[in-house]
């Protein structure tokens, strides 16, 4: 364990929207070896007795649900890259 | 005449009101230093209108019309708050052209007060690294040596603190980014507890761990300007109001103070334990109980860092998508190229790693073995912490394994960087207010610092309990 195959690497590169090169995939298997290593104590950790989202801060102490004003369109578009009108640009995503 | 070098915020504060000295003075005298040591590559950005707020003040002042508490007082905020109108980049290339639509509650809360923001800082990308070398603009070095890292992530303003670039500075701290630097470059870094600043407008890097809070050049002055910073913010639901204060401490007598057992065998076996002696030595002598606590479940806070940080890393990242943030890759086609063209350019070696570590941890197959369990160490680790401190006051640890490492020493190995938070994760998996301050320098002049925390909401306790131990060590 505690290893990732280069195919592997490129999976998780494809599942995080990055594309590697050849050499890029080599180096981060290599890496991961070391980072797997790193974080290996965790998984080997009983801690079942434990609610993992358990939390100090209560949340009952929720607001009304009332319209307020918000960003205007036009501020929201500011820093897009493509925009045409009110809308983000992107490239044709039907057939 | 107010001289305006090691000047304090409370300080200048009172100066710049009492019509001691201009803001204009102060402004131009921050402006100055940072042209002096732009090499050191601690700001980003100037910002242009700085001047002209100053003297706006200043005409107030004159006029005796009311002003806030921070009146013209100069202040530099790390590259990843939010400030309307003016650009923020996370020190990404993804950000490199992005414009504030609104500015950060925290920010806001100083600009109210009628401080002023002269300057954005450098930062590891994102936030992402502990040297300020994983910016995509170029490390900031260190305040007493260019061959030294600044630390990180919020390198820059720890830097812009030391040269008297301003008297005090914003930072953010997800595993030691406030304090770690601090530490570095001589100047007191407090990283608050979790909730008791607002987090909207500053960029998320773990939206559980993130915390603002103040780098200062002394403790009373990280009170000061966290007067201002904490506060209920309607745009962050995590926001919590801190107690009020009924501590009574007022000496060093009979407080009882932490030293984790695990920590402690770390530290012996670093260069500069002399200096964590030497303090522990001067409290005894000033009647503080020492106790030492057996935690074996330290050792396991760094792991479940670097699972919890990442997996919120991968998910926050996700919104850079080629699409609503500036930067879309030129040569994309269909809306897949859009998202990883787009990525693969604008995100740097470090990010790429960390939300390639944090799909990994949240993949089906490794989920429970690694998140899940990752986050039942967390709470393990607060309940440990509840326990501590009912039977201590505070606990102290050194802030840091050494003194600033050299640049490139540790960016061929990642997880070398990473032991680097050994000695300031627990505060954010605990959720715990820390503070790092000065503590004397290594052999060969580079700051080092001390680290005190005390218990959730205690903020103002462990201010207090600063403040007396830096009175022993004149900070």
């Amino acid at each position: 364990m505690a290893k990732l195959t280069e195919k592997e690497i490129s999976h998780l590169a494809s599942l995080s929207a990055l594309s590697l090169s050849d050499e890029q995939v080599k180096k981060y298997a290599n890496e991961f070896e070391s980072i797997l290593n790193f974080v290996d104590k965790i998984s080997k950790t009983d801690t079942l007795s434990f609610d993992m989202f358990a939390r100090e801060i209560e949340f009952d102490d929720l607001r009304e649900d009332e319209q307020k004003q918000s960003l205007s369109t036009s501020e929201v578009l500011k820093n897009a890259p493509k925009k045409r009108k009110e809308f983000f640009n992107v490239p044709k995503v039907v057939e | 005449m107010v001289s305006l070098k090691d000047i304090t915020t409370i300080k200048l504060a009172e100066a710049i009101k009492s019509q001691q000295i201009s803001s204009e003075q102060a402004v131009t005298y921050y402006l100055s230093n940072i042209k002096k040591y732009e090499h050191k590559n601690a700001v980003l950005e100037v910002f242009e209108d700085a001047l002209l707020k100053a003297k706006e003040i200043d005409k107030k002042i004159k006029a005796r019309e009311s002003v806030g508490a921070l009146a013209g007082v100069p202040f530099i905020i790390k590259d990843n708050m939010l400030c309307y109108g003016k650009k923020c980049t996370c020190a990404s290339k993804f950000m490199e052209d992005f414009v504030s639509p609104y500015t950060a509650t925290a920010v806001d809360r100083l600009l109210k007060q009628d401080a002023i923001v002269i300057a954005r800082a450098n930062m590891d990308e994102f936030a992402m690294g502990g040297s300020c070398e994983h910016s995509a603009f170029g490390a900031c070095l260190n305040a007493v040596s260019d061959s030294h890292v600044s630390g990180g992530s919020s390198g820059g303003s720890a830097v812009a603190v030391a040269l008297n670039m301003c008297s005090f500075a914003l930072g953010s701290d997800t595993g030691g980014s406030i304090r770690q630097p601090a530490s570095f470059n001589g100047v007191v870094g407090f990283k608050p507890s979790y909730g008791t600043v607002s987090r909207f407008g500053l960029v998320a890097f773990a939206s559980s761990l993130d915390q603002i809070g103040p780098i200062t050049k002394t403790i009373g002055d990280a009170e000061f300007v966290y007067s201002f910073l904490s506060g209920i913010d309607e745009h962050d639901q995590t926001t919590i109001s801190l107690p009020i204060s009924n501590s009574k401490i007022s000496s060093l007598k009979g407080l009882k103070i932490g030293i984790i057992k695990q920590v402690l065998e770390i530290a012996q076996n670093t260069p500069n334990y002399s200096h964590f002696k030497k303090i522990i030595d001067v409290l005894k002598n000033c009647g503080a109980n020492i106790q030492i606590i057996d935690m074996k479940e330290y050792d396991l806070a760094l792991p479940a860092y670097y699972i919890i940080a990442p997996s919120e890393v991968a998910s926050n990242l996700g919104r850079f998508d080629g699409i609503k943030y500036t930067k879309r890759a030129e040569q994309a086609k269909d809306i897949g190229s859009v998202y990883t063209l787009s990525r693969t350019e604008g995100f740097g070696e470090e990010v790429k790693r960390r939300i390639m570590l944090g799909n990994f941890c949240l993949s089906s197959g490794y989920y429970d073995a690694y998140y899940k369990n990752a986050k039942r160490v967390q709470k393990l680790l607060k309940n440990k912490f509840d326990e501590v401190f009912k039977s201590v006051d505070a606990i102290i640890l050194p802030t840091t394994l050494g003194g600033a490492f050299k640049l490139n020493e540790k960016t061929e190995e990642p997880t070398s960087m990473w032991a680097e938070d050994m000695f300031t994760i627990f505060a954010n998996l605990a959720e715990l207010p820390a503070i790092s301050i000065p503590n004397g320098k290594t052999a060969d002049g580079m700051p080092l610092g001390v680290q005190v925390a005390c218990k959730k909401l205690d903020d103002l306790k462990l201010l207090k309990i600063a403040s007396l131990i830096g009175g022993v060590l004149n900070v």
